[in-house]
């Protein structure tokens, strides 16, 4: 029994590992998103509260972790308490666990656990994008949230629909598109209006060259501020 | 649209339009002057100039790229090109 308590809390510790990376990129979108959400008079919204959702799904996890966790810990340095009736029910938690652990990847969901195999892609997701740290231009932050969509594509993979968390990371994604979609619309705002200048000052007409400018001013009014990362984030 | 049947027909309506305003400079009547200067104006800034532009708007839909521009702008641009079309009909038969 001792050594399946050992396997049990290895996977936990792993588990926990695993969740706190998903923090992180919570943390790491969240950053994104508020930054967005000042360029564009807070239009993600609705992004920022499935990102909420997704954070305290994964409080709830780690929660829920941590107390099997002690569990574990606690019968694996006094193996005797398992003969108590009071810790009986707790024991019945851990076999569901196990139970789970024998079932392989998508096995029955059990709060504050993920199998192994899916722990660990998690963390290697997190290594896997590297992310560049200076923001200057759309096509950065273009890159920016292509990529965190990337990871949570990759992460939608690894949940069955089951899970609780499975659901909030296919909107995150989903929320992800739109908001990749107006970045895509600025950079082209970018090129037109660079485009339209050129062109404005090769005409031969000024009755050309007025059309154009007036082009040019409706554009810049629909340019947004380039959002811009607070020194607050870069610490976090 | 077929962006070259388009310049294709641009550039002849644009022949067609300067050899009138060229054939209207030749009338030499002092009587007629006022209503030629007038048929002149009105060919240059309701034909020759829309044509013109929907010229440079293709020049600039052909170098920036139409997935370059916003979606917005190209339906814009694209209705004044179906617009402007009919100005250009028919002088490839004359």
């Amino acid at each position: 029994m001792i050594e399946s308590i050992r396997t049990i809390s290895k996977a936990l510790e792993q588990t926990n590992q695993a969740f706190m990376c998903l923090k992180d990129l919570s943390d790491v979108l969240f950053s994104g998103l508020d930054s967005m959400n000042k360029s564009f008079s807070n239009s993600f919204q609705m992004q920022r509260i499935l990102n909420d959702q997704f954070q305290s799904q994964c409080s709830l996890q780690i929660h829920e972790n941590q107390k099997l966790m002690f569990v574990t810990t606690k019968i694996a340095s006094e193996p005797q308490l398992a003969k108590q009736e009071e810790v009986v029910p707790l024991l019945s938690n851990l076999a569901e666990l196990d139970a789970s652990l024998h079932d392989g990847e998508f096995g029955r969901p059990i709060p504050g656990f993920l199998h192994p195999k899916i722990a660990e892609t998690i963390i290697d997701v997190q290594y896997q994008f590297q992310r560049n740290p200076v923001l200057d231009s759309w096509g950065d932050w273009q890159t920016e949230f292509g990529l965190l969509q990337g990871q949570f594509q990759r992460l939608v993979e690894l949940f069955p629909i089951e899970h609780p968390v499975s659901t909030v990371l296919v909107s995150i994604h989903l929320g992800l598109d739109q908001i990749i979609e107006t970045i895509d619309e600025q950079i082209k705002i970018q090129h037109t209006i660079q485009a339209l200048t050129q062109h404005s000052s090769d005409v031969i007409h000024p009755e050309h060259a007025a059309y154009f400018r007036l082009h040019v001013l409706r554009l810049e009014y629909k340019l947004a501020t380039l959002p811009i990362r607070s020194q607050g984030d870069e610490e976090e | 649209m077929d962006i070259e049947d388009i310049q294709q027909r641009i550039a002849l309506a644009k022949e067609y339009h300067q050899a009138t305003i060229e054939q209207l400079d030749q009338i030499e009547s002092n009587h007629l002057s006022g209503q030629v200067r007038s048929l002149q104006h009105s060919i240059i800034h309701n034909i020759l100039r829309p044509i013109e532009r929907v010229e440079l708007l293709i020049d600039i839909i052909s170098t920036t790229g139409a997935d370059n521009i916003p979606g917005f702008l190209l339906e814009e641009w694209y209705f004044e090109l179906r617009r402007i079309q009919t100005l250009m009909e028919g002088y490839e038969h004359d």
